[in-house]
């Protein structure tokens, strides 16, 4: 059952969370993560350009003493720039040792595991982007 | 079987006891080993510290059996085994050091490998087998010392510490020796042996009793090792129980050559026992001071926080006589966050005293190994510098120093030839400069020889054959991948050690190294290192719209730019100044790869920051200059990966990062071609 969450941080539920996934939209398309690897979900605030970067990282900021690389998902998935102006939020995930920010529209909820969304393979993003 | 089974906390209590006491442990067997050295080249008696020796590896041993590591246990067992016969009047050889030196390596690395959590100490096994082998051949003379002809091997092992001090006490006073078998009724065990031990004691001295295993009869037997002044009479022991008394050895008028201190202690157990006694220290997992340092980061950032709302208030309101008192107040919080950061990462601080020690003992083998007679001397070893940063230095220190021995110092022969003192000398030194620490490694030996360096380029097609090469390049040569002028493959390093591999560890640690050299005299390389990696002193710069931080052990001086004296050339801009001229790199362009030479003198900024060594300055240009600050240094991320010109990066406070900035590998893209990211 999708519940709400709140937006700044938040935690996810974490019974059953290999089988629940957080959905969010981007441009109005509907995609999932496994709820498992989120760690915060926060509103997206303008990140430190690092250069020689590739062009779907937009930069890092730092989150409770880490530094958070974050990720235009718009980008990595072939999807047009977001509209200057609009809100946007940022999906903390755990990826190995190191913490990805996938920056999305906006976050809709936690939702038990179906076949209508699969969640995202971020693995399979970060090296279709190296 | 292997020894690692993860999980259990018991267990993990069992590998921290045992590692923290294998530590201690193998720290004293490493200068005891090194001492040997020093003692065999002088070709002097060192049973003192064959004997150091044998109670360390006995302890360890013991600790090994007991906490659980069989492996360990077993090697430390071969270990006692070799050292006893050595101990019994075994005479020491090369070879046998040599094995010494492989034990301990082997050794530390098990400790380490346990410290680090992997299993790998599979290795044990072999060298355990060549230790028993060793000590299989020694062939211990059975007339060797004088006055303890004739005691059997058997009773000589089976005599601890003290009984054997106290037998070589008697001995080297002109005691007689004696064993006495006595047979004692099983029912009045107890009093019988009493009542002979008062017996001795009246006439000599009883070092030791022994029970005699491998008897058919009931009744027990003993011998008893007994030490007199004069010779012992059938009126001296109760003759019932006395089976038999057979003479040991007569008075030796010689001592037997050892050094025994006046209170019949060897100096090696005082050394210990100070160094036990007096430590005021205490062993804190590095992990504990982590967990700590970034507590007290935490907080720095919510005090940043709070520092941002009180500044709103006080905007709002400008008047109010209890905002104003915030300002001063949160400034003190401020001051004493900084001070417990700074606790926190000295906490982490360790003397450069045990590398150097480490050192201390390879010199020895080495200088053994390749038959030349060194001299090492250390200054400096109480320098202190953050464990992971010491941690990083052992590799390349220890090629540096062995580098030295192997192609530095000439032979005693060579030396002599060229009017060189016949020792050659070998100093590690280190002091504190500033947030950084400087190492020298300095010998006396033939210096870097440009000829040969560029013989020995040419051939491999790294030079011109028809240039000649000048002092500088020749220094710059020899750190190049793939680079050595060994004409023989060393035995101790196995072949020349890239130079290269040594600037790159130096490198990763945000360090640099630089060579002076006089041919003929000898050679200095100047390792310097930030002493801690964490916390670092920076100057926060500002260049288009972003801010960066820039570490002050990286910064030469600051400029501020004079638009006169700003020179165009085909290069870039160049700076006029007193020493030459110094290329101009513009910050963002630099970052970007795009080769950061400025080229547009109307957009240059107000300020340069100067960076690089010797010969090899630049500025970088920047368009302000904010504060100075502290900074902690954290990765930018796994997934960003190493980024030339970029140490990491760090919070300002504001919730925003910074990158913090590495004006060494900023300039590598210019520098040097063939060195890879």
């Amino acid at each position: 059952m999708p519940t709400s969450t709140p937006d700044g941080d938040a935690a996810v539920p974490g019974d059953g969370a290999r089988d629940h996934v957080l959905l969010f939209t981007i441009e109005g398309r509907e995609f999932a993560v496994r709820v498992d690897t989120v760690i915060e979900i926060m509103r997206h605030r303008a990140p430190t350009r690092v250069p020689g970067t590739a062009p779907a990282v937009e930069g890092i900021i730092p989150v409770r003493g880490q530094m958070v690389t974050l990720l235009d998902l718009r980008r990595c998935l072939a999807l047009p720039p977001r509209p200057s102006g609009e809100a946007a939020q940022v999906i903390v995930v755990r990826s190995a040792d190191d913490r990805l920010g996938l920056v999305v529209d906006r976050v809709s909820g936690v939702a038990p595991r179906s076949n209508q969304v699969a969640p995202l393979d971020i693995a399979a993003l970060l090296r279709g982007m190296s | 079987m292997s020894d690692e089974r993860s999980g259990r906390p018991e267990r993990e209590r069992s590998l921290r006891e045992f590692v923290a006491e294998a530590d201690e442990i193998l720290e004293a067997l490493s200068d005891a080993v090194r001492d040997l050295e020093a003692v065999f080249e002088a070709g002097r008696p060192h049973l003192d510290l064959i004997n150091t020796l044998f109670r360390g590896a006995h302890t360890l041993k013991g600790f090994a059996g007991l906490l659980g590591f069989p492996e360990i246990a077993s090697l430390t067992h071969a270990l006692e085994d070799l050292l006893t016969r050595l101990r019994l009047g075994g005479s020491l050889d090369g070879a046998i050091l040599d094995l010494l030196h492989d034990t301990l390596d082997s050794l530390l690395g098990a400790v380490r490998d346990l410290r680090s959590g992997s299993a790998a100490f599979s290795g044990l096994g072999p060298l355990t087998d060549r230790l028993a082998r060793a000590a299989a051949a020694i062939i211990i003379p059975q007339d060797d010392r004088p006055g303890t002809t004739g005691l059997p091997e058997r009773i000589r092992a089976s005599l601890t510490e003290y009984e054997e001090r106290r037998l070589r006490q008697c001995l080297s006073q002109g005691f007689h020796l004696a064993l006495v078998r006595v047979r004692p009724d099983p029912q009045s065990l107890e009093e019988d042996l009493q009542n002979v031990a008062r017996r001795v004691g009246e006439v000599g001295e009883l070092i030791s009793t022994l029970p005699v295993v491998g008897e058919r009869d009931e009744r027990i037997a003993f011998d008893l090792l007994v030490a007199s002044p004069r010779l012992l009479s059938d009126d001296d022991l109760p003759r019932t129980i006395v089976e038999d008394r057979r003479v040991v050895s007569g008075p030796s008028s010689a001592a037997t050559g050892e050094a025994a201190s006046p209170d019949g202690s060897a100096p090696g157990t005082e050394a210990a026992a100070d160094r036990r006694g007096a430590t005021q220290s205490l062993r804190v997992p590095v992990a504990r001071l982590d967990g700590v340092l970034s507590q007290v980061d935490a907080l720095s950032i919510a005090l940043a926080s709070l520092e941002r709302e009180i500044a709103a208030v006080r905007e709002a309101h400008p008047d109010d006589h209890s905002t104003r008192q915030m300002g001063p107040l949160l400034r003190i919080v401020l001051a004493r966050l900084r001070a417990l950061q700074r606790g926190a990462i000295e906490a982490r601080l360790v003397p450069l005293d045990q590398e150097f020690r480490k050192v201390g003992r390879a010199v020895a083998r080495a200088a053994r190994a390749s038959g030349k007679e060194i001299d090492l001397h250390t200054l400096g070893a109480d320098t202190e510098i953050d464990k992971s940063v010491m941690d990083g230095l052992a590799t390349p220190l220890m090629h540096l120093v062995v580098n030295a021995i192997d192609h530095g110092i000439e032979s005693p022969e060579e030396r002599e030839r060229r009017r060189k003192p016949r020792r050659g000398q070998l100093v590690l030194s280190a002091f504190r400069r500033g947030p950084s620490v400087v190492i020298d490694v300095i010998d006396d030996g033939r210096g870097i020889a440009i000829r040969e360096i560029e013989a020995a380029a040419a051939a491999r097609g790294l030079w011109p054959a028809d240039r000649e090469m000048s002092r500088e390049e020749a220094h710059e040569m020899i750190f190049r991948p793939a680079f050595s002028t060994a004409s023989h493959v060393s035995t101790v390093s196995g072949r020349g050690v890239g130079m290269d591999v040594v600037r790159r560890a130096i490198r990763a640690l945000k360090g640099s190294i630089v060579v002076r050299s006089a041919e003929g005299r000898g050679t200095t390389f100047t390792v310097m290192v930030p002493i801690s990696l964490s916390l670092v002193p920076a100057i926060i710069v500002r260049s288009g719209d972003q801010r960066f931080a820039i570490p002050i052990a990286s910064i030469r001086e600051n400029l501020r730019l004079d638009g006169t004296r700003v020179r165009e050339s085909e290069g870039g801009l160049l700076y006029e100044r007193q020493d030459g001229q110094l290329p101009l790199l513009r910050l963002d362009r630099l970052l970007s790869g795009a080769g950061g030479g400025a080229t547009d003198r109307a957009t240059l900024g107000r300020y340069a920051i100067v960076a690089g060594g010797e010969g090899r300055k630049f500025g970088i240009v920047v368009d302000g200059l904010v504060r100075r600050q502290e900074v902690v240094v954290k990765p930018i991320g796994r997934f960003l990966g190493d980024l030339p010109g970029v140490a990491g990066a760090a919070d300002l406070g504001d919730a925003t990062a910074v990158l913090v900035l590495d004006p060494e590998t900023l300039m590598s893209g210019d520098q040097n071609a063939d060195v890879d990211a």
